[in-house]
């Protein structure tokens, strides 16, 4: 395999994030706060080591971003009944129209590779990224496991 | 089409640039100046426009880049014979060791691709990738020849 994949992965994710920054940027959000309205939205109540994990960013900086984002209106925290320690983060009712314009941007990007590639050879590539990602993580786990 | 397509790549892109990231500490470099090593040695002569290009950064932070690469003695600047405005870019000698260790760098990621989805996958998730970038810019092409 002569190819980089590294490189691939790499130039497909910023051209892909071009357009979604462009969209982003219309509605007055970074990259990272627009993904993280779109991961309130997919898991409610999310807590805030859950949406840095999500987001591969350190606590302090998600914390950071929370903050930002409930600044504008667009989150709001609350105590989980659970345990009163930690945060639950949900969308407001302000944050809706927005959440849906970042959900058609996520969606025109995914036709944006369905009209690149066609339908048959999207749905592989998005099954071996998952197979890819699943791999490394399985790979993780074990080298965990190892030195436990 | 639930599945969020650019964050696949992120993660996918992310994953396989962490171990790239390791190796090109080792040689005291960030992954911009080890990526912009390896796309000189590629193209010798290079120009900074060019280089930019392919880095996907602007020309000011690439200019900033191969001010602190030159400074590093690992890559020089020659003026183009054919327009003297432009440079030329090249890898010194002083860092050949260190193009050969991100060369392996990279052979490495790319194995490390093969074990985890076996040759056949891997080399058509290359192909799909290639696929796709090739597609987008015909396609930016075609926009920016009607406009």
């Amino acid at each position: 395999m002569a190819k980089d994949v590294r490189l691939l992965l790499s130039r497909a994710f910023r051209t892909a994030t071009r357009y979604f920054q462009d969209r982003a940027a219309e509605l007055d959000l970074s990259v990272v706060q627009a993904q993280a309205l779109l991961m309130v939205t997919a898991s409610p109540g999310i807590n805030v080591g859950g949406l840095a994990a999500a987001l591969s960013k350190d606590q302090a900086s998600t914390s950071i971003i929370v903050d930002r984002l409930m600044t504008l209106g667009l989150l709001r925290r609350e105590t989980d009944p659970a345990d009163r320690r930690r945060a639950q983060l949900y969308l407001t009712e302000q944050a809706h129209p927005i959440v849906e314009e970042l959900e058609s941007a996520r969606d025109d990007i995914n036709r944006l590779v369905y009209d690149a590639l066609g339908n048959d050879r999207s749905e592989t590539l998005q099954a071996l990224l998952k197979s890819f990602l699943d791999a490394v993580e399985g790979r993780e786990l074990e080298a965990v496991a190892e030195e436990a | 089409m639930p599945q969020d397509l650019r964050l696949l790549l992120s993660r996918a892109a992310r994953s396989a640039t962490l171990y790239f990231k390791d190796r090109a500490a080792e040689q005291d470099l960030s992954v911009v100046q080890a990526q912009a090593l390896i796309e000189i040695d590629q193209e010798p002569g290079i120009s900074l426009g060019g280089l930019a290009a392919s880095l996907s950064k602007d020309l000011a932070s690439t200019s900033i880049l191969i001010d602190r690469m030159t400074t590093l003695g690992l890559v020089r600047r020659d003026t183009d014979p054919r327009d003297r405005r432009r440079n030329q870019l090249y890898v010194t000698q002083q860092a050949q060791p260190t193009v050969s260790h991100l060369k392996d760098a990279r052979e490495d990621i790319n194995h490390l691709v093969l074990d985890l989805l076996g040759a056949q996958q891997a080399t058509h998730l290359a192909t799909l990738l290639s696929n796709f970038l090739d597609a987008l810019a015909t396609s930016e092409a075609v926009a920016a020849k009607s406009n």
